[in-house]
């Protein structure tokens, strides 16, 4: 079932609400503050984000500020049995299946960050309707001059 | 009184639906307008608001509701010579415009005229014509959908297709949604046939079974998530027939039972009732005050607090989602609101 959440907005700033707890949105990772602005308030599909996590160093302890999942494979193994030895020169973009590997880190049970789904917020794209336009004509569902208005 | 809170401190709604005319050239066989159903005794003044008429009414009900949209329907709308007029009216009144229409009639000239603003909403039943003219019952209507719809993609207009599910063409929804988005189509506007008096005869052959409707769901989850395609559903698909909880990216439409988020809806005459599929008038503009209707009129109170004998057992949190199904279609169809639409009816005894 896919993962569900809501858009908040709070003095220029938003989140995502979801399972009871609010994320903060980077409105870079998601196309700019006025995509957010058409979501603020709207229940939306949600996705992880496709990057790695992110560590830092404070009072010279590694601490995880942000976690994505692991790839399916490795998810169970590492929310349940990981607790490896710590690489502090393991910088935050060392893929996270290797960096997780060499690390003592307790890693959580399930992912955090979740942005919209990029089909909540991208819309069709014209290449997509493109493609399905040269498909309807030559399989003849369209007429050539249905295409040529709206190719043209 | 406030135009915008009433003595039951109910909001008075912002969207409201003009049935500019009668005349058709199309014979659905989804149809359900009431005018069609002898028995309904529906009033049979033909009268057809002139244009001038028609800007009286909308200023009349902006000087009684905060009307932010206004659909227009039929009939079809576009056989009005002046449409491009009351489209321009209504931008000038800010108001933003829905054109609801079969598509026979958007010439170039005609989307120019309109495009403005306006939302198309153009009804697609098939990537076959042969499906699509059978059920809007007239030959080349599926080819002037699609050239209507291009004309729109054509000229940088905003546009929704209409898919209404039957047993004729549901297993036809993914392949007509993309060509829907080849066509130009923003969003996808998904219904199952919701039956009326006149077209109930026909429900063995038209109305879809549960399965199939899941199987249309599952398409529009798949839609949304191959293509970024925006889906709404608007008539009621009740929770007892189907678990709508399975299909969390969907947004399922229920009746708003005459509150703040209805669609109260005039006819060409001038007749208010509570939505367009409702065949009952409740008073005109012309004559009688909108929010005195909303707020005190006797049949808006019983639409609002009648419930279907069949949703008695119904689990309470279903009940208060589903608000009770469609009542202007059990209205229709049975001749009262205390009983829930054919939908549910006829595939319980199923």
């Amino acid at each position: 079932m896919a993962m569900m959440g809501k858009v908040l907005e709070h003095e220029g700033r938003f989140f995502i609400e979801v399972e009871n707890r609010l994320e903060e949105l980077d409105p870079m990772l998601v196309g700019g503050v006025e995509v957010l602005q058409k979501l603020a308030g709207q229940e939306v599909e949600l996705v992880t984000q496709d990057i790695p996590w992110i560590a830092g160093v404070m009072w010279e302890k590694v601490r995880i500020l942000c976690y994505i999942p692991p790839i399916e494979h490795f998810r169970d193994l590492f929310a349940e049995h990981l607790v490896a030895p710590v690489d502090l020169h393991a910088g935050p973009a060392v893929p996270h299946v290797y960096a997780a590997a060499s690390r003592r880190v307790k890693f959580p049970r399930g992912p955090l960050c979740y942005i919209p789904a990029p089909w909540v917020i991208r819309g069709v794209e014209d290449v997509i309707r493109k493609n399905l336009l040269e498909q309807f004509r030559v399989d003849e569902i369209i007429t050539q001059e249905v295409y040529e208005r709206l190719i043209g | 009184m406030s135009a915008s809170s009433g003595d039951a401190g109910l909001a008075l709604p912002k969207t409201f639906v003009l049935e500019l005319t009668r005349r058709c050239n199309h014979r659905c066989l989804y149809c359900y307008t009431s005018w069609q159903a002898p028995e309904l005794a529906y009033p049979s003044n033909g009268h057809e608001n002139s244009l001038a008429e028609v800007k009286e009414l909308i200023l009349r009900l902006q000087e009684q509701a905060p009307v932010e949209n206004i659909a227009l329907s039929g009939g079809e709308p576009l056989l009005r010579e002046d449409i491009a007029e009351i489209v321009d009216f209504l931008r000038q009144r800010d108001i933003a415009p829905v054109l609801i229409t079969n598509g026979a009639r958007l010439s170039p000239e005609i989307v120019d005229a309109t495009r403005e603003e306006t939302t198309y909403e153009v009804t697609l039943l098939s990537h076959r014509k042969e499906i699509h003219d059978r059920l809007a019952g007239v030959p080349g209507s599926w080819d002037d959908a699609v050239r209507g719809m291009a004309n729109v993609r054509h000229a940088r207009g905003s546009l929704v297709a209409v898919f209404i599910a039957t047993k004729l063409n549901y297993m036809d929804l993914h392949r007509t949604a993309e060509l829907a988005i080849a066509l130009g189509a923003d969003g996808m506007m998904y219904n199952r046939i919701n039956l009326g008096a006149a077209n109930m005869h026909l429900a063995d052959a038209l109305l879809p079974t549960p399965a199939m409707i899941e199987e249309n769901l599952a398409t529009l989850v798949e839609l949304r998530r191959q293509y970024g395609l925006v889906v709404a559903i608007s008539v009621v698909i009740e929770p007892c027939v189907i678990d709508v909880s399975k299909y969390p990216t969907l947004h399922f439409g229920w009746c708003p039972l005459a509150g703040p988020d209805s669609y109260f809806t005039f006819d060409p005459a001038g007749n208010i009732r509570i939505c367009n599929h409702s065949p009952t008038v409740l008073g005109n503009i012309n004559r009688d005050d909108f929010r005195e209707i909303y707020y005190h009129h006797p049949y808006v109170q019983a639409f609002r607090d009648t419930w279907p004998a069949e949703c008695a057992d119904c689990d309470p949190k279903l009940k208060a989602m589903c608000g009770g199904g469609c009542k202007a279609a059990a209205e229709q169809c049975y001749g009262t609101l205390a009983r829930v639409d054919p939908f549910v009816v006829l595939n319980r005894s199923h």
